[in-house]
């Protein structure tokens, strides 16, 4: 009959426009879900990254302000006594002057040190390799730990914000394998393989597992390489190791080219 | 007789939706009341709200009870419906597409004026059918240029928690669904046998719509 | 009475500076700087012996000044004063040719011995910067500008050189090698004059970057002492 095939063309219809509105509505929500996503996202990188530059930006800046202005007037302090400390004939006074000496050259030590440690100099005007290699001197010196490096490529063509922010995370491994994993035997070099660009740490200390403990860990050290291995779009992987630890920093290396 | 039991199901059913629909038309102005913004004619959507409530009442009031004829309402209705539906998408897009919108209602205006032929000669259902038409392709060229603004603009505001998305996918479900359906009545069902399917179909989508309507008065914020 | 010119942006250092070097005997400031740009002004109208250079300055770093004032004044010799004492910095400070370099964390009482030095030898180093210096000069990029071609060093040159390294005086080097000092005194010259070097310092830099001179053996001698 007519009627009774109208019936079911007509029913067919009606659902099959329902199903498509149905469809098209979920599509605009998904795909509108999606981009929500995709710009929370950036939003939080870009927050990210303002967060670790204005960190590098205030670490800048005090140090410099150390460096420059505290220190030089230190050494005005030393040129001072040291003049006095000529001059002066009584035997007492002249050790009094003396210690203000040594104290003051302490002093002085402690400065760079803490303004190094916060920002080294020459990490804008000679790169990421010289930097670690002259930070590596000050922590043989410094830590009485035999340190082994090996760089097999040295012209690095990184941004200085990102040498800045791989120099911070070696340190803040290295500090860590020395302060608690009690190592006193480094090894660290710098190597390309597989277009990636790799800079491998190895100790001799407590091994640890990176990730669990910057999971557990309350000190800001270890969370911080986290967020700057995101913002350096790099991977942070740790290897077995038969002694100690094994971890490695990989970074494209196309990313520089 | 299998075709009396099928049409005492159908009746039932029928009944059921239309007294649900009947409460789920009251339902959006009350929410609205409780949000303080049943009398804020700068929300879009408020005359729609109203228009739903007074249909409900009169469809009540006048066609269960007093059964006056349908066919006087449903071109008043008509002429509501298209007023209110065009102040919704007008407002939404404040002043942009002002040519287009002119264009629309006079399209509105005139065709309305061309289904009184129809109202008389034939049936007050082509009539409606006739009205739906350009209605309809206003609903869709509005809800494209609204979900094109989404993927536009830079908010990162939850779909489910904006009122004028539920506003939007209903009147786009209920015109795209219903507009086959009251093409086709004509057409198709000259006997009463399977009136009452197709008046099924016609409330639940009118259900679908109001549902979604109280869903996205809900979602606003309380003025 | 040796007459020095003082250039430091810092100014409470160079001030407590000035009045230090006033205490030392024969020797007078007569030249306050705090940039290259101020120093060569004053260079004009005043006749100088020595200049203690710092390195990082405003306007014209220490770098630049020195070069401009070996052109215009070759006659100056010239100490270099900065707090810096990384590897990168004193090789830089090494290929500009300059006569000493003086780390401002030494006590201050050794300027006077380093300003004499300057003086009488033509050139002064630190003995504790040693190990960092033939670590600068052994980096393959460092360079000399000026020596691109091979320098020869007689037999006779070769051992003064060492002993000089070493840190021995004219006098004891004469003593060593049983030349009077006048001789040793005239090797020098010819070393500097024969390669276009302006001090020895840059002469020791040069062999330890050429490896014409065992640098093991010239730091088991520091270490000794």
């Amino acid at each position: 009959m007519e009627n009774e095939t109208g019936l079911k063309i007509f029913f067919w219809i009606v659902t099959a426009i329902m199903l498509f509105c149905v469809i098209t509505v979920l599509l605009v929500v998904v795909l509108h879900n999606r981009r929500i996503f995709k710009i929370k996202q950036k939003e939080s990188e870009a927050l990210l990254k303002a967060v670790l530059e204005a960190e590098q930006r205030e670490r800048k800046r005090i140090a410099k302000d150390l460096h420059d202005d505290i220190s030089g007037d230190l050494n005005a302090l030393q040129n001072l006594v040291t003049i006095l400390y000529d001059k002066q004939q009584d035997s007492y006074n002249k050790e009094i002057l003396y210690e203000a000496s040594s104290v003051l050259s302490n002093t002085l030590e402690n400065v760079q040190n803490i303004s190094y440690n916060l920002m080294p100099p020459m990490l804008e005007s000679y790169g990421l390799i010289s930097t670690l290699k002259s930070y590596f001197e000050r922590i043989k010196k410094l830590h009485n730990v035999e340190i082994i490096q090996d760089y097999q490529k040295e012209d690095l063509n990184i941004s200085s914000s990102d040498a800045y922010e791989l120099y911070r995370t070696i340190q803040e491994l290295t500090t860590n394998m020395m302060k608690h994993g009690m190592s006193d035997k480094i090894a660290f070099s710098v190597f390309c393989k597989n277009n990636k660009l790799v800079f491998e740490i190895c100790d001799n200390g407590s091994s640890f597992d990176f990730y669990k403990s910057s999971k557990t860990t309350t000190g800001m050290g270890l969370k911080n390489i986290a967020s700057r291995m995101l913002d350096l779009k790099a991977n942070l992987i740790q290897l077995p190791a038969k002694k100690g630890n094994k971890i490695q920093i990989l970074i494209d290396v196309k990313q520089y080219n | 007789m299998p075709q009396k039991q099928r049409l005492d199901k159908t009746l039932i059913l029928y009944y059921l939706l239309k007294y649900t629909a009947y409460f789920t038309g009251v339902l959006p102005l009350l929410v609205l009341f409780s949000k303080k913004r049943a009398f804020v004619f700068s929300e879009p959507i408020i005359p729609f709200v109203w228009l739903t409530f007074i249909a409900t009442l009169y469809e009540l009031v006048g066609t269960t009870i007093l059964r006056i004829s349908v066919d006087y309402w449903f071109q008043v209705y008509s002429l509501l419906e298209f007023l209110t539906v065009f102040y919704f998408y007008g407002k939404l897009f404040q002043s942009r597409f002002k040519t287009l919108f002119r264009l629309f209602f006079i399209a509105l205006v005139v065709v309305y004026g061309i289904s009184f032929y129809f109202w008389m000669a034939y049936s007050s259902f082509i009539a409606v059918a006739i009205n739906r038409i350009p209605l309809t392709l206003l609903v869709l060229l509005g809800s494209f240029w609204w979900v094109r603004d989404l993927f536009k603009s830079d908010e990162t505001q939850n779909l489910w928690q904006n009122p004028t998305f539920y506003f939007v996918t209903a009147f786009y479900i209920y015109y795209l669904v219903t507009m086959p359906l009251f093409l086709m009545a004509n057409f198709i069902f000259d006997s009463n046998l399977y009136f009452y399917d197709f008046a099924i179909v016609n409330v639940m989508a009118t259900l679908i719509l109001r549902i979604l309507l109280t869903c996205g008065v809900w979602k606003m914020r309380p003025a | 009475m040796l007459k020095i010119a003082i250039t430091d942006d810092h100014t409470l250092f160079r001030k407590t500076l000035a009045l230090l070097i006033r205490d030392f005997k024969d020797m007078e400031v007569v030249v306050e700087a705090s940039n290259g740009v101020e120093l060569l002004e004053k260079l004009e109208t005043m006749p100088v012996d020595i200049l203690l250079l710092d390195l990082q300055m405003p306007v014209m770093n220490g770098f630049e000044t020195a070069q401009k004032v070996k052109e215009k004044y070759p006659d100056i010799k010239i100490l270099i004063l900065t707090l810096m004492n990384d590897v990168d910095t004193i090789a830089n400070v090494l290929q500009l040719d300059v006569h000493g370099f003086f780390t401002k964390n030494t006590p201050p009482n050794e300027l006077q011995q380093a300003i004499w030095n300057l003086e009488d030898d033509g050139f002064h180093i630190e003995q504790s910067l040693q190990p960092l210096m033939i670590e600068a000069t052994t980096n393959p990029k460092f360079n000399l500008s000026k020596t691109s071609r091979n320098s020869d060093f007689t037999e006779a040159e070769l051992n003064i050189i060492e002993y000089t390294a070493q840190g021995l005086k004219a006098k004891e080097i004469a003593d060593n090698l049983n030349i009077s000092n006048r001789t040793v005194e005239v090797h020098k010259q010819n070393i500097l004059k024969k390669n276009g070097f302006d001090s020895m310092m840059t002469v020791i830099a040069y062999c330890y970057h050429h490896k014409i001179i065992k640098t093991g053996d010239i730091l088991s001698k520091i270490n000794k002492d």
